[in-house]
């Protein structure tokens, strides 16, 4: 049976969204990264959402579906994280 | 769609009652968070016309309306209309510095926020002050204080001619400026946009557009509700959640800008997909801002369908001309004049311009609005004795087709020869690794030279000397860039326009050879 993501990983899987956000789309200003607040349409523009998929995919090696592009999963660096550790999940 | 037991809408909230008395089950606005139909729509807005006069609002009054798409913004700026107060349509992505100028400028009696969909209105509302209601359908508004040192204007004896919209331009150059539109341009333009695509109520529209900009508000919105369709309304653009919603609603129209179908184009890159086939789709087509022939081709080839185009500015309400589905073009045209508008294309010395040659563009007809609001001189400056509007964009005449060359004071005289800003950033769009250019001129010595600011596409190693190269050769010597900047995102308005005003400044500074990481935002 596999075993649910460690809160480790969860921690660590945060930071390095945390780091890509922050190095990405606000240019290394750690300070403009509220943690209440929206990513999607303020933080990260359209493009910006096309960006942020390639990257989860590419370093997670997950797929984001089309479908699951909402605010629930990718708004807040905790939601990011959150969905990336369940799509880890779902794999092992 | 003629019905002769109803009258004409004269005010543009009259769109509503044809459909809410013919067909009150019919979705007209629907949206993440619900739908209401033409019915419901209706008792939204008489429920609103009383909320609004509850809240001090009189006609001639200035309603600033600071929102994104959603029922909320429609719904108060049907009801503004109704009660004919003037709705002042602001897009919630604006700067504070931008939302408080035009609130100062209006004199705004009060300003609403739609903060149900909208951290961006959210913001405003908070910086202002402002109280939050939830009401029925609208989710949370922000409501601000009653401004009781502005006067009403006084109103037009004719309804049709009185304000439907006050809308500030950012443009691209220049301090923004409020367009006045009446209920007679902006239903001028919806009726007929939702002629020339037969818009139905079978008609399932993808609202993305932002309503507090002319093309969203009349062609996208008032062109939906006069024809009874039904109006999909997002608050902001992602072409995955697009493609979802595109496919499981059916969407039959989609309205969009070239930025939006760039970044469908990514999308599909990012997908591996080269089909898109949406079997409900039947028009696609872009405005507000120029279209690459390379966008064209790309979303041609992926939809299955012709793109079409179309240009306009907010002062014509604001549809100058468009290409027709009836004769599509293989080409960027930008179409034939819309139906009632004439075009006049005006060469130097005042003359008209020669047959085939370059003019300034010139409109005239029922688009046309009142004039820019505290702002006589700029009026008369734009509006000539005789009704014509000076676009200030350069554009000729192929047959009855109309071609944007550029605008007037985009264009840079390098060595005497005349060079159009809008060919070389065409050229330089057409190289594969280019995401999107934005040519300006830079003064230097009684000269002016070629400034090529480029973006080349996300994970690009394209060089500086790989373009130069591929400008030589496609492009005659006095056309080359001088300098080629590359960065990795240009300055944009909320529409996506790219700002050259700022590369300008950006290009007389000193950027050596450097290539900039990315543009102060």
């Amino acid at each position: 049976m596999p075993q649910p993501i460690q809160s480790t990983q969860t921690t660590e899987i945060e930071r390095e969204v945390r780091n890509f956000v922050v190095e990405h789309f606000l240019s290394g200003h750690t300070e403009k990264l509220r943690d209440d607040g929206s990513l999607l349409g303020d933080v990260i523009d359209s493009m910006g959402v096309l960006d942020l998929v390639a990257y989860l995919q590419d370093r997670f090696k997950i797929t984001v579906e089309d479908e699951e592009v909402m605010p629930s999963n990718l708004d807040t660096i905790n939601n990011l994280a959150a969905y990336v550790a369940r799509k880890l999940d779902a794999k092992a | 769609m003629s019905d002769t037991t109803v009258a004409a809408p004269i005010r543009i909230s009259d769109v509503v009652k044809v459909w809410a008395e013919r067909s009150p089950d019919r979705p007209a606005l629907l949206e993440s968070t619900g739908a209401w139909t033409y019915g419901q729509l209706s008792s939204a807005i008489a429920d609103a016309r009383a909320w609004l006069r509850g809240l001090g609002v009189r006609p001639g009054d200035r309603v600033m309306i600071v929102g994104e798409n959603c029922r909320a913004f429609v719904t108060i700026l049907l009801a503004s209309a109704a009660v004919d107060a003037w709705p002042v349509l602001v897009n919630a992505r604006l700067s504070p510095r931008e939302v408080d100028e035009i609130q100062s400028h209006c004199g705004a009696r009060r300003v609403l926020y739609t903060m149900g969909v909208s951290t961006h209105a959210a913001d405003h509302a908070n910086r202002h002050g402002a109280v939050l209601e939830e009401r029925d359908g609208f989710g949370s508004v922000g409501i601000g204080p009653l401004n009781q040192d502005v006067e009403p204007e006084p109103l037009d004896a004719n309804v049709s001619d009185r304000v439907a919209a006050l809308i500030y331009t950012s443009g691209t150059t220049g301090v923004p400026k409020g367009v006045m539109l009446s209920h007679r341009n902006l239903l001028f333009m919806a009726e007929g946009s939702a002629r020339i695509r037969s818009v139905s109520p079978d008609d399932r529209l993808y609202g993305v557009l932002p309503m507090s900009h002319a093309v969203g508000l009349s062609v996208v919105l008032l062109g939906s509700l006069i024809a009874g369709a039904s109006l999909y309304l997002t608050p902001r653009f992602d072409p995955m959640s697009a493609r979802v919603l595109l496919e499981k609603e059916r969407v039959t129209l989609l309205l969009g800008s070239p930025a939006i179908f760039n970044q469908i184009l990514q999308y599909a890159k990012l997908r591996n997909v080269s089909s898109l086939k949406l079997p409900a789709l039947r028009i696609i087509s872009s405005s507000g801002a120029p279209l690459d022939p390379a966008t064209k081709s790309g979303i041609e080839s992926l939809f299955g369908m012709v793109l079409h185009n179309g240009y306009g500015v907010t002062e014509c309400s604001p549809t100058i001309a468009l290409t027709r589905p009836e004769t599509p073009r293989t080409d960027t045209s930008i179409g034939v004049a819309f139906p009632g508008v004439e075009i006049n294309l005006m060469g130097s010395g005042g003359q008209a311009a020669p047959a085939g040659g370059v003019g300034e563009l010139r409109v005239r007809g029922p688009n046309i609005m009142k004039g820019y609001y505290r702002a006589p001189e700029e009026t008369a400056a734009a509006i000539d004795g005789e009704g014509w509007f000076n676009t200030h964009d350069l554009a000729r005449l192929d047959g009855d087709h109309l071609f944007i060359v550029g605008r007037t004071k985009d264009l840079i005289v390098h060595r005497g020869f005349n060079v159009y800003p809008a060919e070389v950033e065409a050229v330089l769009n057409a190289h594969p690794e280019v995401f999107r250019s934005a040519v300006v001129g830079r003064a230097v010595g009684g000269d002016e030279e070629v400034v090529a600011f480029v973006q080349p596409h996300p994970g690009s190693a394209v060089t500086r000397h790989d373009l130069a190269e591929f400008a030589i050769l496609h492009l005659a010597a006095y056309k080359r860039p001088s300098q080629i900047v590359l960065v990795s995102a240009m300055p944009v308005t909320p529409t996506g326009k790219i700002v050259k005003g700022e590369l300008r400044k950006l290009a007389e500074g000193n950027l050596g050879s450097k290539e900039l990481a990315r543009l102060p935002v």
